[in-house]
């Protein structure tokens, strides 16, 4: 209790005790700056707090206690005329006010009561806001920190994608010079085979020839000279056949059309499978261009060749067309078919005819074109190969 | 008796040397010049006037298809025969097309090349039998898959189907196309091969061209692609 009156203490304490809420144990200080020392020094449940006091009147009474006792709940005593100061103390955080002498024992007691809860209630408010806003701000701090993790990682992340693309484009385009220098490389040889020793080999026939002419030579001779020159056939039929199996030179002067007339032909010939071909859209007289007829020969090649192996077909389809757009090789038959998986029908192929599946896809890829397989089991087999014809394409043509 | 005068155009040393003795060895045959490329086959023909040329097919400086067409174009009266190693009808109709007269394969270079130019200064043609018989059974089979078919009428639906597989489509695309499933194309195309008597995709294509279904499908679309 600060308040510099004895009589007014005596008063307010009397009627506190005998109000019978609780026993009240009091402390009474007369001035502000005592009561600030022991409030510091010891431990109170509530002050009351009297406005008139020997060194500080009025709201600098209330003022000062708030500021220098912040958490101890304040109740103020006010005189008659001073009820606005009293409001104004409640604005400025001090739990309630009396007015002096209006108030009953039993009243004043509750005041003090819910003086000392609700101060009790503020704080521990106030302690749960500061709790919340420091969680809070560390939430905070960890989300921006965690953000910016992420951004560092999405960072990380794109240029690995990036760096990955760069790295499959350079894959891709070192396949395909492969693949190029591949296809350079069956063709100089097919040339090479072709012209030179091809004709070194009829040189060598004529030869044989002229010089069995010059005879009669005895029996042992002559028969020694005809079977020279059987070999010399045999070489060279071999050797040509060499030559059109690495690269037939029908596909680079002709193009792509008689080329694979003339491999479907050889080819139904050795399946004893007839084939239907057909092809359109002019491609005579408007070439392909050459990476374009390699990829679909290769790619009418190794169909065939699967068929051939395993599809036990009757009849089959190989169609050409060139359209606006895109050229189309189709190679179709009626034979086992396979699954899904690409294994062939009856008699599963391990790894070989998917091995095939796989690589006209990597060369149609190449290409930049797609690859379709069609196939059940028991309804044959369809492979579409297409390649896109831009303005570019037929350029290059 | 007049010989026939020949002229040899190839680039190959040794083997312009086997040809001149197994053509030394006719009587009625004289070797009167040889040239290394297309080019000097001109020049020496413009020259010389050979009854035959003796003309190889990859030759540096202006091919033997090249020069065959130049030659017989300037100068009528001189034949050619191609001497070659390509096994392949196809290089036939074009030398035919460019005016040569024979078409010999080096394998069968000795009695095929001397009886060739022989018919050659006939005006007749020589052909390796090989070869001609190719060219023969193209003829014959070629055309002749316009087989005819029955005239069963087709569904329009049946129609479409047959429309979008002879352009090109696989049948999950003509499917999708039609909203329908993979399974019911199949169903369809069955049925309309059976219709029509076709035995493949090549038939149906053609069956299709022939009957201009195929005309407008050439735009720009996201099925004609």
């Amino acid at each position: 209790m600060v308040e510099d009156s004895p009589s007014d203490a005596a008063l307010l304490e009397e009627s506190l005790q005998q109000a019978g809420l609780g026993q009240f144990e009091f402390t009474r200080v007369e001035t502000l700056a005592e009561a600030m020392t022991r409030a510091r020094l010891e431990s109170f449940d509530v002050a009351l707090l009297d406005l008139t006091l020997p060194d500080s009147s009025g709201r600098e009474t209330f003022l000062r206690a708030r500021a220098e006792a912040p958490s101890l709940p304040i109740v103020v005593m006010t005189g008659v005329a001073d009820e606005a100061l009293g409001l104004e103390a409640v604005r400025h955080g001090i739990q309630d006010y009396l007015i002096k002498g209006q108030t009953q024992g039993p009243q004043t007691a509750r005041a003090i009561r819910y003086a000392i809860e609700r101060k009790q209630g503020e704080e521990a408010l106030k302690k749960a806001e500061a709790a919340l806003q420091q969680e809070s701000a560390a939430l905070e701090e960890k989300v921006v920190k965690r953000t910016s993790e992420l951004s560092a990682l999405n960072q990380m992340l794109q240029a690995e994608m990036l760096q990955r693309q760069r790295a499959e484009e350079a894959h891709q385009w070192v396949r395909r010079r492969l693949s190029e220098a591949q296809e350079t490389e069956r063709g100089r040889i097919s040339r090479e085979l072709h012209d030179r020793l091809g004709q070194d080999l009829t040189a060598l026939k004529l030869g044989l020839q002229n010089t069995r002419r010059q005879g009669p030579f005895p029996q042992a001779v002559g028969e020694q000279l005809a079977k020279l020159e059987k070999l010399a056939d045999g070489l060279m039929r071999d050797i040509h056949r060499l030559a059109w199996e690495l690269r037939p030179s029908v596909l680079d002067d002709m193009g792509l059309d008689l080329a694979l007339r003339r491999y479907t032909d050889e080819w139904s010939e050795n399946a004893g499978v007839p084939v239907d071909l057909h092809t359109g859209g002019d491609l005579d007289a408007r070439r392909l261009p050459k990476e374009f007829e390699t990829t679909l020969y290769r790619v009418a090649q190794e169909a065939l060749t699967n068929v051939a192996r395993h599809a036990q077909a009757k009849r089959v389809s190989v169609l050409l067309e060139r359209r606006t757009a895109h050229v189309s090789l189709i190679v179709e038959d009626d034979g086992l078919g396979f699954t899904a998986q690409g294994t062939a029908g009856a008699p599963a192929p391990a790894g070989q005819g998917r091995l095939g599946l796989l690589g006209m896809e990597e060369r149609v890829k190449l290409a930049g074109g797609t690859l379709t397989i069609e196939s059940a089991p028991g309804s044959g087999a369809t492979v579409i190969a297409r390649l896109p014809l831009n303005a570019e394409a037929a350029n290059r043509a | 008796m007049k010989k026939l005068r020949i002229l040899l155009a190839d680039d190959h040393k040794m083997l312009r040397e086997g040809l001149r003795n197994l053509l030394a060895g006719q009587p009625d045959m004289t070797v009167v010049g040889e040239a290394a490329s297309g080019k000097e086959a001109l020049e020496k023909a413009a020259e010389l006037k050979p009854d035959v040329v003796v003309m190889d097919l990859s030759m540096p400086e202006m091919n033997g298809l090249q020069a065959t067409a130049l030659l017989r174009d300037k100068h009528p009266a001189i034949k050619v025969v191609v001497l070659t190693g390509h096994e392949d009808e196809s290089y036939l109709t074009q030398l035919c097309k460019a005016g040569a007269s024979g078409y010999v394969l080096k394998r069968s270079a000795g009695d095929e090349l001397v009886q060739a130019i022989r018919m050659a200064a006939r005006d007749q043609v020589y052909l390796a039998p090989t070869l001609a018989c190719k060219a023969l059974a193209r003829l014959v089979t070629g055309p002749s898959a316009n087989r005819e078919t029955t005239n069963a009428s087709l569904s329009d639906r049946e129609k479409e189907v047959l429309r979008l597989i002879a352009w090109g489509h696989s049948s999950k695309e003509a499917a999708d196309a039609l909203n329908v499933s993979a399974k019911t194309v199949a169903t369809y195309r069955v049925r309309i091969v059976e219709k029509l008597g076709l035995r493949s995709r090549a038939e149906l294509v053609k069956y299709a061209l022939r009957e201009g279904w195929l005309n407008d499908f050439d735009a720009p679309g996201p099925l004609a692609r």
